[in-house]
């Protein structure tokens, strides 16, 4: 008699599984990935394979002496590449190559691995990776670099270098803090940065700079339902409204809206890093207040800390409160 | 007609392969063993009235329903001789007691049932359950509605794929259904009626439209979306009205049937047959499918046997659908009343592991119970019972859109179901175990 197969109910899956979550991801980075390449050339190209080896190797690794076992297939779906591609989009362009690898061994082992793997992690291992860097290499941390040219003027291969024109330049939100700082006043409406801020003609790290490919990345996220539209929703209105305030009362004193809301990683957080589904909340409640926590905190960290940028330090403190916040946000059952 | 929206739910691949126009029906062979379980996972035992080596002719009463709890009349489907009454197979409780048929040669006819006063104990003596899968004797429905309900949905939606047997009997017995629907409608003093359709069905069902519509009939058709017919949804995407947790239909004025049990109470009140047969989808990985009559108590075996279809080539079968069915290891499991499709499969079934809950959300999105499948699994897994039921765990359909869905391959619905049979007796009984020694202290 043949051997019948027994299992329970449902007999079918879905043809959607991780993989294909992990390609869309990839997929909507590409965008902002393909800009900081035209910018910065082969060396950031060269900058994401090294991240994304040492974060896929640290996991496999990881993996085989934890469970004994070859997890190949966990090794092909590439669930560090993400996380690779968001160290290096976070940290500035032009850096020693030693530090991404520091990042990325720190991402994966403690922001991943030591919580129990993916699935299991509170904080989002990238900013994990990126804090700590941005902690030890300050002095690194705070140079960004503004090209002239762009890869094809730059010489196609060049991978060690900096770009040959490259200038040396603070980001709009330091340059403003440290013109305030010194006891110089802002321009009320810095129009003439929003066009290149919107493009990515500024300085700022690798994959920020530019909002429209971010936000085509994050439509991506969001139309396919990958990232809950709720959170940056809820993030980017909680952050210009805040915004909004300070600056009308402080005129002069702090960055208008619009320049605040087109510099710094305020977009790449809220579309990329603050949807990412496995260290934000699972209810749709718990999704806006997600979302606002993170908004309000940056706006307070950018105004009143010494840090000009704290997108990253607010999404750390969030992800620590996602589990209080998922026990209160349940919601009631149909009927219940 | 408005439909409301519910959220959840999942789209399915079709596959409805079978022709809905033609119904075939089963021949019985001499000597062939007919197998009748006394009890489903939902009703008490049924008491046997016959013993060993009686002769009982197709349509005889062989159990009646036991005076506790929920329970069904057993009826002969074949003329036979009682061969056994002993433990035997039964695809969802492995193994219970039951009654075992040698059939000799067939009259094709029946017994018939004594008349009765009205449509509820038609329906009890007839032994007719819902044979949408659930196995809820119908009468209870009938007792528990009178004179509150007023309106009667027909559930004739199958949205599970490969399906197709209650569409072949909306094609082919249009004319009963409606006025069974009538007579149910004028007993019960319902002032609506609403018959819920799949979407975009074919003109086949036309005939069946035109008839309820010069019947004042309401047709609903639903989009094509799995589970909108269970009974809570079905019941709020027609009328808005929110059953709530723990209670029946009747509790917002709702008697909702399944098509096939109405074909069944058809035959109960016009015909005085109780349910003996019903129609079976035969589909999945095999050349013909079809829909047919099959005797309740056939076993897989036989039907196999019959169609000339050879179990060797197929890896899977399963009686029921795809997403609620259950997987059958021994071929000489009986069909029964609430078999709606026998499916035999050969496929390669991925086997992934489970891994971690990525947090993704999406069984979250697709229960359409509005629960946390992720959030019930994880305390389950924990052995939080108490937590699980917190969140409800008792409202679960069972319909398997989380665990199909999830991206993670968790045994989510698996493992929901397993808490919500054994778990909770057990853990309900330590509570109470924990109370009494409490109480000596
Ligand atoms: S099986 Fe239960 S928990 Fe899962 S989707 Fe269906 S109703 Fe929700
Ligand atoms: S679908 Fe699976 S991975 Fe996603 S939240 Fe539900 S259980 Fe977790």
């Amino acid at each position: 008699m043949s051997e019948f197969l027994m299992k329970l109910p449902p007999h079918q899956h879905g043809k959607y599984v991780m993989k294909h979550t992990i390609f869309i991801l990839a997929a909507a980075m590409l965008p902002a990935v393909c800009f900081s390449f035209y910018y910065y050339g082969y060396r950031i190209l060269f900058a994401y394979l090294l991240t994304m080896s040492v974060c896929a190797l640290t996991e496999w690794t990881y993996d085989s002496i934890k469970y004994r076992k070859d997890y190949l297939h966990r090794f092909l779906e590439f669930k560090g590449s993400i996380t690779a591609a968001f160290i290096v989009m976070t940290l500035p362009p032009i850096l020693p190559y030693y530090i991404y690898v520091v990042a990325a061994l720190i991402a994966s082992l403690i922001g991943k691995e030591l919580f129990g793997g993916f699935g299991r992690n509170v904080y989002n291992p990238a900013i994990t990776g990126r804090i700590a860097v941005l902690v030890g290499y300050s002095s690194y941390m705070s140079t960004f670099y503004l090209p002239t040219s762009n890869i094809f003027e730059n010489g196609l291969f060049n991978i060690t270098t900096v770009p040959i024109d490259a200038v040396s330049m603070a980001t709009t939100l330091t340059a403003a803090k440290e013109t305030v700082a010194v006891g110089g006043t802002l321009p009320v409406l810095m129009t003439e940065t929003w066009l290149p801020s919107f493009l990515g003609f500024i300085p700022g790290a690798a994959g920020e700079v530019s909002t429209l490919a971010l936000l085509i990345g994050g439509a991506v996220i969001l139309i396919t339902r990958i990232g809950a539209w709720r959170i940056p929703f809820a993030c980017l209105t909680t952050f210009l409204v805040l915004a909004t305030v300070f600056w009308y009362f402080n005129q002069g004193y702090i960055l208008d809206p619009i320049t605040q809301v087109l510099s710094g990683g305020i977009v790449l957080g809220a579309l990329f890093m603050a949807t990412d589904f496995v260290t934000s909340p699972l209810y749709s409640k718990g999704q806006i207040i997600f979302g606002i926590g993170c908004g309000a905190l940056t706006v307070l960290i950018r105004i009143f800390s010494s840090y000009p940028e704290g997108i990253g330090f607010s999404i750390l403190l969030m992800n620590s409160l996602v589990p209080l916040i998922d026990r209160y946000t349940k919601p009631r059952s149909f009927g219940g | 007609m408005k439909l409301y929206s519910i959220k959840g739910g999942i789209k399915l691949k079709q596959n409805k392969f079978a022709d809905a126009n033609i119904i075939n029906t089963l021949p019985v062979l001499d000597g062939e063993l007919f197998y009748y379980p006394l009890s489903n996972s939902f009703c008490t035992n049924s008491i046997p009235v016959v013993s060993k080596g009686d002769v009982v002719k197709a349509g005889d009463l062989i159990a009646k329903a036991s005076e506790s709890g929920f329970s069904i009349d057993i009826h002969s489907s074949v003329d036979g001789i009682i061969e056994d009454i002993t433990q035997i197979k039964h695809s969802k409780l492995i193994t219970t007691e039951g009654i075992v048929i040698k059939a000799s040669e067939q009259s094709g006819d029946y017994t018939k049932l004594t008349p009765a006063k009205d449509i509820e104990s038609s329906v009890k003596n007839a032994g007719v359950l819902g044979m949408g899968g659930a196995g809820f004797p119908s009468y209870i429905k009938f007792c528990s509605s009178k004179s509150q309900v007023d309106t009667l949905i027909i559930n004739a939606s199958e949205s599970e794929p490969y399906l197709t047997c209650d569409q072949s009997i909306l094609i082919n017995k249009a004319d009963e259904l409606i006025e069974t629907i009538l007579l149910i409608k004028k007993e019960l003093d319902i002032k609506r009626v609403i018959v819920a359709l799949e979407g975009n069905t074919t003109e086949q069902t036309d005939k069946f439209k035109q008839l309820a519509k010069d019947n004042s009939i309401d047709i609903a058709e639903l989009p094509r979306k799995y589970p909108y017919s269970g009974e809570k949804q079905l019941i709020y995407v027609l009328l808005g009205r929110t059953v709530k947790k723990g209670e029946f239909p009747s509790s917002v004025k709702v008697m909702i049937q399944n098509i096939s049990t109405i074909y069944s109470i058809y035959e109960a009140i016009k015909k005085s047959k109780p349910v003996i047969d019903r129609v079976v989808t035969i589909s999945g990985d095999i050349p013909t499918h079809q829909n047919i009559i099959v005797k309740v108590g056939t076993t897989v075996r036989s039907l196999l046997e019959k169609l000339n279809l050879d179990p060797e080539q197929y890896n899977r079968i399963i009686l029921g659908g795809l997403m609620t069915g259950t997987s059958i290891a021994d071929l000489d499991t009986p069909l029964l009343k609430t078999v709606s499709a026998v499916l035999l499969l050969n496929d390669k079934v991925a086997s992934h592991d489970e891994e971690a809950c990525a947090r993704c959300g999406r069984c979250i999105d697709s229960c359409v119970m509005r629960l946390s499948p992720t959030g019930i699994n994880n305390s389950i897994v924990q052995g939080d019972i108490d937590q699980a039921l917190k969140d409800d765990l008792m409202s679960c359909i069972e319909c398997g859109c989380c665990s199909y869905v999830c991206i993670s391959s968790r045994k989510l619905m698996e493992s929901i179901q397993y808490a919500k049979n054994f778990l909770v007796k057990d853990h309900i009984a330590s509570l109470e175990m924990e109370k009494a020694s409490g109480g000596k202290k």
